[in-house]
């Protein structure tokens, strides 16, 4: 949750920010690091579960999404902007090369991996349905009795 | 504006009006398929719970992607630049977020309540028709908006193909997504978004490979581009750094508020199977996006080399490019295509319109519920219709009104439902007051702005600052009134637990 609230706090920072004559360099900035914070801390939020940890590879997945979203937008912001004679990457300048295949594409090649192959330790297994299905049924006929 | 105002080039043809005729005939082949199985309000509202982890992905990108993929997107990408393409990255990295957060607590809390719309998990996670009723009441109008302009663009396009007028054609439109979504809910409609979700991804493969032979591949436009125009290309366009993340968060995080995408979570058949959602969605969504890409870059250096001339509208980008470059046969399978991404968009929200008046609103009134079927058939009925009243009144209205959709959405239901049903520390009073602020932030904003009452300063999207305040005040006031919130049920407890 703290992440929730920081992300949310520098973006709306960021859009503060754009109001003041003079602060519109650090927009931008705020808004892109909150919206890193934001995202992984959701997708943490939604993993986290009773009396378990998040398995490894979940981890790894989404400090990786992080530095993806860090590294890319900051690359953005940061670097020269191209010349009619700029080296091109994969058919596009350099700035734009790492928002679109590193923001746009790369996340879609290992995050929907990650979900799947993490599913039974970081979303649901056959085990813990079958379990939650009778405790509801429980709660039912507790219930009905009532 | 988001699609398509103005009237598309003609698009008559035998080749076009040929796989026009195959894809309306097999839509309705598999409308009417679906309908005889709709037998209650069940399968009407949630599809009778019995979707696989294919059909689920293919019909929530259908879903998602409205007409302004193939139309609008490529000419936004053509007038700003790169910039435009942050409403479209997000694509990468929101469905696995909308699956981690959302996708197994919806479906399982559905299971455990015979829930079928949004507001009903609203209602049950913080035991408040209240809530259910002010979550409906925020669909409802970012849904009459949102249905206005997309079937404006469907009557355009069977204009454009059929030469109908555009009235006659907003009517035939209508009809025709119409007569499944009556008689056969969602049901008919998820059946039909599948069928519709791999025509748009086929189509958009086959026209991307096309953009870049039109073009000389990536490099040779790249190059066109940058000796005439290096802003084009800089990451942010012409939009600004601020800006284009704004669409970057808005369009991100803005996923875990559309309903009529969400409640498809509530259609799968098996819990344990939506471990193959995110590769499925993503993959089409991903293949699906690249026809934007494509035809937005190619067209703009085609422009830039003389070889077209300059755009009087940047929405007649992709048609231009069909109909300049590429064979009749691919034309008509693309313009199928944009028919079939209006279409599955238009049914969700009928659907979702529907449910939010037989179902939440009676919850919130606490009034019996009746035969949710039959009225929700009705309601589906006069929905329709008065979308088709909106899309006729072309002009300022329907623009003013196709403002309220993604980020109503979005501003109104991301906190109290993304983060509700996966933190006990949420109340009701934080749940209603961050509806509140998302309704009335986006409504008032987006009104001051269209009229020209006040203008935000470069970089602040009404739609981003909504959604921030409204997770701002959840989260606050959620804190502030903790002590005084009552337990949640033991039910949604084990739920959310899990």
């Amino acid at each position: 949750m703290p992440g929730i609230l920081l992300g949310a706090l520098a973006i709306a920072l960021a859009y503060g920010a754009a109001f003041l004559p003079g602060a519109t360099t650090v927009a931008p900035w705020l808004m892109m690091v909150g919206i890193a914070l934001l995202v992984c801390s959701l997708c943490l939020l939604g993993t986290r579960r009773r009396g378990g940890a998040r398995p490894l590879a979940l981890l790894i997945g989404l400090a990786l999404l992080a530095l993806v979203l860090l590294g890319g937008f900051g690359a953005a912001l940061v670097l020269p902007p191209e010349g009619a004679a700029a080296p091109l990457l994969l058919g596009l300048p350099r700035r734009a090369a790492l928002l679109v295949y590193g923001i746009g594409l790369l996340p879609a090649l290992f995050l929907p991996l990650i979900y799947a192959f993490s599913f039974d330790a970081a979303v649901l297994s056959q085990a813990e349905l079958r379990e939650l299905r009778s405790q509801l049924a429980d709660l039912a006929r507790e219930r009905t009795l009532e | 504006m988001i699609l398509q105002s103005a009237p598309f080039p003609p698009l008559r043809g035998p080749a076009i009006l040929l796989v026009a005729a195959l894809y309306a005939l097999v839509t309705a082949v598999i409308g009417v398929w679906a309908s005889r199985r709709t037998r209650s309000a069940g399968d009407f509202f949630a599809a009778g719970r019995r979707l696989g982890p294919f059909a689920l992905g293919l019909a929530a990108m259908a879903s998602t992607l409205s007409g302004f993929t193939f139309i609008g997107g490529p000419g936004l990408l053509y007038s700003v630049g790169l910039g435009a393409l942050l409403i479209f990255l997000p694509a990468s990295i929101s469905n696995c977020l909308s699956a981690w957060v959302l996708a197994k607590r919806l479906r399982l809390l559905g299971e455990a309540r015979g829930l079928v719309t949004i507001p009903d998990a609203i209602g049950a996670r913080y035991r408040s028709p209240t809530a259910q009723g002010l979550a409906a009441v925020a669909i409802l109008i970012a849904i009459v908006g949102y249905l206005g302009t997309n079937l404006l663009a469907l009557g355009l396009l069977i204009d454009a193909l059929f030469g109908t007028g555009r009235a006659m054609g907003i009517w035939i439109g209508a009809a025709a997504v119409l007569a499944y979504s009556v008689a056969g809910g969602i049901l008919a409609g998820v059946y039909t978004d599948v069928f519709q979700g791999a025509v748009m991804a086929a189509a958009s493969s086959l026209v991307f490979l096309a953009a870049l032979r039109v073009g000389g591949g990536l490099d040779s436009m790249s190059a066109t581009i940058l000796a005439q125009e290096p802003g084009f290309l800089a990451p942010w366009g012409s939009l600004g750094p601020l800006t284009a993340l704004s669409f970057f968060f808005v369009f991100g995080a803005g996923v875990l508020g559309q309903p009529h995408v969400l409640h498809k979570f509530y259609m799968v058949k098996d819990p344990l199977r939506l471990r193959w959602y995110p590769l499925v969605m993503t993959g089409a969504m991903v293949v699906t996006l690249l026809l934007l890409f494509g035809v937005g870059i190619a067209v703009k250096a085609q422009v830039l080399r003389g070889v077209l001339p300059a755009l009087a509208h940047p929405d007649d980008a992709t048609p231009l490019f069909l109909l300049r470059f590429a064979s009749p046969l691919l034309a008509g399978i693309l313009f199928a295509g944009v028919a079939a991404a209006i279409m599955s968009t238009v049914n969700s929200f009928l659907n979702v319109a529907a449910a939010a008046i037989v179902h939440d609103l009676p919850r919130a009134f606490r009034a019996p519920p009746g035969d949710e079927l039959y009225r929700g058939r009705l309601a589906t009925l006069a929905i329709g219709i008065a979308g088709a009243v909106v899309a006729q009144l072309s002009g300022t209205l329907v623009a003013f009104l196709g403002i309220f959709g993604w980020g109503l959405f979005a501003a109104t239901l991301v906190p109290a439902l993304a983060i509700g049903l996966n933190w006990s520390g949420g109340t009701r009073a934080g749940a209603i007051a961050s509806i509140g602020v998302g309704l009335g932030v986006t409504l008032a904003g987006e009104t001051l702005a269209f009229f020209g009452v006040f203008s935000f300063p470069r970089g602040v999207t009404v739609s981003g600052l909504a959604l921030v305040l409204a997770l701002l005040t959840y989260l606050l006031v959620s804190r502030a009134t903790r002590r005084a919130a009552p337990a949640l049920d033991a039910d949604v407890r084990l739920v959310m637990e899990l």
